[in-house]
């Protein structure tokens, strides 16, 4: 299938700019396409089998590029130009499941104490509590807040465990945002997020980040307590069924406790997003 | 047990929604009359377990592929 409109006319990240150093071409796939990363004394470009010249970007430490001649805006993140920010980037990792399943996956509060336990949940505080979900029709994008979940270690810098609060944020459909109580300053959020990039409908390679105040760790322990967590969500992405995200209500049973990802299924519906879905009568 | 009539408004496809509804109240144990169908508005009366339908509601939000919901509403009977 062809991407449609909406997945076709975005940008996508397609891996850290230091991933491309040391090499004259890299070949990269994005939307079941070959492209290939050109570096010419560091200056990075990205070109399609044929050759053709495709327009690039490098933010938020990463390279993003687009199939689209008139791609919408790559969405804002004014947290990128906060000083004393410290920025730790993940690296690409491969997941077989639609990218969209591993937004829907990162919005899902219901299985930290499950899939994460004794980091971003204990079973013994296992309720969602209701919160929030808006849609912000200016910027096109979905804001779930007034998320509230115990967590016994809900960063590197935590030392013990705190309620938690949160909010998501999805401008784009292959990327996600959490913006979460910072555990050292009042009143800053720290960021965690996940600019994935579509391999194929049911395949993707998931580039994320962390965005934070942390004045004691090591970037190696910021990186390993992320790599730690998104390790644990991909033994979960890997055997959902079906690897496409599925739109229709008859596949599963939602509670309440997945207003988000009711949201989210409603605005990739609303923009009648189809790559990367499974239909109801023909997914495996 | 609770009895919850549930109204949904939006761009209804009457029978897609109508097999909607059947298939989740069916799922959910919960006992279902339609009172009223239009291709704008379908109104059914529920009863059973509040906290199922709770989630019966959240369920229809997404609505089958040719439905979009624009509201629901629950209203104590």
């Amino acid at each position: 299938m062809k991407p449609d409109s909406f997945t076709h006319s975005q940008w996508y990240a397609i891996g850290r700019i230091g991933d491309f150093e040391g090499a004259n071409a890299k070949p990269v796939r994005l939307l079941s396409q070959d492209l290939t990363v050109n570096n010419s004394a560091g200056v990075l470009s990205v070109a399609d089998a044929e050759g053709r010249s495709l327009q690039s970007q490098i933010r938020y430490g990463h390279l993003w590029t687009t199939l689209s001649d008139n791609p919408r805006p790559l969405y804002d993140m004014p947290e990128f130009d906060e000083p004393d920010r410290r920025l730790v980037t993940a690296g690409g990792v491969g997941v077989r499941c639609s990218g969209l399943r591993c937004v829907e996956n990162f919005l899902d509060m219901a299985h930290f104490p499950f899939v994460h336990t004794d980091i971003l949940g204990v079973e013994d505080h296992s309720t969602v509590e209701n919160y929030d979900v808006s849609m912000d029709a200016d910027k096109d994008e979905i804001w779930a807040t007034k998320c509230k979940f115990f967590q016994p270690l809900a960063s590197a810098a935590a030392t013990g465990g705190q309620m938690t609060e949160y909010k998501y944020r999805v401008p784009h459909p292959y990327s996600t945002i959490l913006y979460k109580t910072c555990p050292i300053r009042e009143n800053v959020w720290d960021l965690v997020g996940l600019f994935i990039q579509p391999v194929e409908e049911d395949e993707c390679i998931v580039h994320s980040f962390i965005l934070v105040f942390d004045e004691d760790n090591t970037d190696t322990g910021l990186l390993h307590f992320q790599q730690n967590i998104f390790l644990q969500d991909r033994m979960i992405l890997e055997n959902q069924v079906p690897r496409k995200l599925p739109l229709d209500p008859r596949w599963e049973l939602p509670t309440r406790a997945d207003a988000s990802s009711i949201a989210y299924r409603r605005w990739l519906k609303a923009n009648e997003l189809q790559w990367g879905i499974a239909l109801f009568d023909k997914a495996a | 047990m609770v009895t919850r009539r549930v109204s949904l408004e939006g761009a209804l496809s009457t029978e897609s929604c109508l097999a909607m509804i059947s298939h989740f109240a069916r799922r959910l144990s919960l006992t279902s009359t339609i009172t009223s169908a239009s291709p704008r508005s379908i109104s059914i009366m529920l009863t059973g377990d509040e906290r199922v339908i709770d989630m019966f509601e959240i369920a229809c939000w997404l609505g089958p592929d040719d439905v979009t919901v624009d509201t629901i509403t629950v209203e104590i009977v």
